[in-house]
């Protein structure tokens, strides 16, 4: 929300979910309700329904692969780990992103530079 | 027609009691709704029929369309559905029977049969002006209540135009004959012969001026308009029909026409039927009552009710019913209505557990004040339980409730031929149903909001809401119903079921894998389901017909369902601290 009240969209970008979900089991294999646990860090919302069907299309193109075992809280719990290719569309992802980091440094930068400015512009104009 | 009697068996969701009537296309059964143990009348259609091109699709259009009237007389539909080779339609089990059980082929006075007619005729005139003309008026598909009001039944049902042998060959129109294409007219024509059959007990002649001899003046002209052989030289509409006839005095169909009736009306009744005096003594039965209670004829007429079939212990109860009915007063609360539960006895002294439904009744030439329409019910300890809350399930069963929140129904299909559509129901409730943790055992339902559809468009929600798509207004939930489970291994199944929407039912099937099972501290077990599978929008007639001709191409016929599906099941009250080892679930 800015200080205007108007509200304005922000957040992570469509398709962050399966990067996040891949580093995540790469990290260590996991089951449904701990993914959604951890999810939370990179500012996802609980979203149960929205992560079972990514996890469910993501075994079905081959980048997870799921297991159930016994629980000692429950009958049990599908436990995902990485695929071969998982892997691969893991480091395919932090290529990108990595290659995104200098164009969203820059951004920052000049957006740092462009604020500095307006705030200095501002100071003159009022004499504070 | 090609069908088994289906008498003692169960398909979809209704018991199937025994046969009630039919003809060559169908057969008709009583049955009771496993839902909620309403009674039914289901009308099985001969496979054969249900196979011809359009005849199913045009079916389950006009009988939607007649529906959706809610006329008082017009028989209600409470759906179609198709349940492996059988196609059958469910609606309400009318008591009195058909016109042409009830009347056979004894006249009735010109008054009455007029009073009929215009309760029919009303009945079309609503059905026209939606677009729908019935096209197999004849008195086996007006039905009768014991009140004496009628009912139209089996709109959208003609077997002849789909080039079906009908039964009744004699009451087609001559241009049903000659395959020209039938209107209103056609009605018109069947409602003429209606009425001369009505007052004169006899089919008007094939050929030739129908003899109305009897018939008041106005009555006869109008007769030998309607039944012209040329549909140009008929009244154009059953209004006008009507208009015809002008003033000539008609009597109200609940009226005399009823009270004269009453015993054909109890003959014709496909329930077991008793008809009593003030004093509890029977004067009216039909064969179905006496198979019921193994009483012969002579020995039940004239006899107490009370002191040969209700049972001692609920006689004093039963009494106070009848003399209530008998005196004009309602039936006391808690009797639910005029329906009682009694025990009645057997001839052979064997106990019956009985529903019993009672109505008032006035008849001139007899001493019957209540008529007892009986039903055989399971003993109350053979009574089959309500699906239990889960803080009331016997051991080992255990009810879980949908958390709506966190589940998804989620869907697409293609769209423009290039492009998928996605899109998801946000308001839905359900519960499953699993005994010892055996998925074996497990079943299911879930209802849908249909005006939850959320597709990212609000154009597009919108058309999907109206009258042309999910009609929310007339048709709100979508309803499926597990009906069967094969288990794959510990953590697959597949599910079969029901889905019924827009009053079309029609077999499911969805592959179903655990995800998680667990129990927290507090003792909240909670699982999560993903279940997948395709449907084909058609097979429920979802084609946008009427606002957008090239739906059926726009938008694809297959539509993805991809659920999850999470439930959650409360700890009982007074269950202690959930222990849980891994080996006694496997």
């Amino acid at each position: 929300m800015s200080s205007s009240g108007r509200h304005y969209e922000v957040g992570q970008p469509k398709r962050f979910l399966q990067p996040c979900l891949l580093l995540l089991i790469a990290e260590s294999p996991a089951h449904g309700y701990d993914l959604l646990e951890r999810l939370a860090e990179f500012g996802f919302e609980r979203d149960p329904g929205g992560l079972y069907r990514a996890l469910r299309a993501m075994e079905s193109d081959g980048l997870v692969r799921s297991e159930w075992q016994i629980s000692s809280v429950g009958p049990g719990r599908r436990n995902y780990e990485l695929t071969r290719r998982g892997h691969e569309q893991l480091q395919a992802w932090a290529e990108g992103l990595m290659e995104s980091r200098h164009v969203i440094e820059a951004y920052i930068q000049r957006y740092t530079a462009v604020e500095e400015h307006l705030q200095a512009a501002e100071h003159q104009r009022t004499g504070r | 027609m090609a069908l088994p009697d289906l008498s003692g068996t169960t398909v979809g969701r209704y018991r199937v009691v025994r046969r009630i009537g039919g003809g060559v296309a169908s057969a008709v059964y009583r049955a009771v709704d496993l839902a909620d143990e309403r009674q039914v009348a289901l009308k099985f259609l001969d496979p054969e029929l249900a196979s011809r091109p359009g005849f199913l699709a045009r079916c389950v259009e006009e009988i939607a369309t007649v529906s959706r009237l809610e006329h008082p007389a017009i028989v209600p539909v409470h759906e179609v559905a198709t349940r492996g080779p059988l196609t059958y339609v469910s609606m309400r089990l009318v008591r009195g029977g058909t016109l042409r059980d009830v009347l056979g082929r004894r006249p009735v006075d010109v008054r009455s049969a007029l009073g009929i007619v215009r309760e029919v005729a009303g009945a079309l005139h609503s059905a026209h002006e939606a677009g729908v003309v019935h096209q197999d008026l004849k008195p086996s598909n007006v039905l009768a209540e014991t009140d004496g009001s009628v009912l139209v039944g089996d709109f959208g049902l003609a077997p002849a135009r789909y080039g079906y042998p009908t039964s009744a060959p004699w009451y087609r129109s001559p241009e049903q004959v000659t395959g020209a294409e039938p209107d209103r007219r056609t009605d018109v024509h069947a409602l003429g012969q209606l009425l001369y059959e009505l007052v004169t007990g006899t089919r008007p002649p094939a050929e030739g001026r129908p003899d109305g001899a009897a018939l008041p003046s106005q009555v006869d002209r109008v007769l030998f308009q309607a039944l012209d052989p040329d549909p140009a030289r008929r009244p154009a509409t059953v209004v006008q029909f009507l208009g015809e006839l002008g003033d000539v005095p008609a009597a109200g169909v609940r009226g005399a026409w009823a009270r004269d009736q009453l015993p054909a009306l109890i003959e014709a009744s496909p329930d077991a039927v008793l008809a009593v005096d003030a004093d509890g003594r029977v004067t009216h039965w039909n064969r179905h009552a006496l198979e019921l209670f193994g009483w012969p004829a002579e020995q039940i007429v004239g006899s107490s009710i009370l002191a040969t079939i209700i049972a001692p212990r609920h006689r004093e109860l039963f009494e106070g019913v009848l003399a209530a009915l008998a005196a004009g007063q309602a039936a006391g609360p808690g009797r639910d209505g005029h329906t009682l539960r009694v025990a009645a006895l057997h001839r052979s002294g064997r106990e019956v557990a009985l529903e019993m439904s009672l109505s008032r009744v006035a008849h001139p030439a007899s001493a019957a004040r209540v008529v007892a329409f009986c039903r055989e019910v399971p003993q109350a300890d053979e009574r089959p339980a309500p699906p239990p809350a889960a803080s009331a399930a016997p051991t080992g069963l255990a009810r879980y409730r949908v958390d709506t929140r966190a589940s998804q129904l989620a869907f697409s299909c293609a769209f423009m031929k290039f492009m998928t559509v996605h899109g998801r129901f946000r308001d839905f409730s359900g519960w499953v149903e699993v005994e010892g943790r055996d998925l074996k055992t497990v079943r299911a339902e879930c209802r849908i909001r249909t005006a939850s559809v959320d597709t990212g468009s609000l154009d597009r929600d919108y058309h999907l809401c109206s009258p042309d798509f999910f009609a929310v207004e007339r048709y709100p939930e979508m309803v499926f119903r597990s009906t069967a489970v094969q288990a794959l291994g510990d953590e697959r199944f597949r599910l079969f079921g029901e889905l019924t929407i827009r009053s079309v039912t029609r077999p499911i099937r969805l592959e179903v894998r655990l995800e998680d099972w667990e129990v927290d501290a507090s003792g909240v077990e909670r699982a999560t389901l993903t279940g997948l599978t395709v449907i084909r929008r058609l097979d429920w007639f979802l084609d946008w017909e009427r606002a957008l001709r090239a739906g059926r191409w726009i938008v694809g016929d297959e539509v993805k369902l991809d659920l999850v599906i999470i439930v959650v099941r409360r700890p009982e009250a007074s269950a202690g601290p959930v222990a849980w080892l891994p080996s006694a679930s496997r």
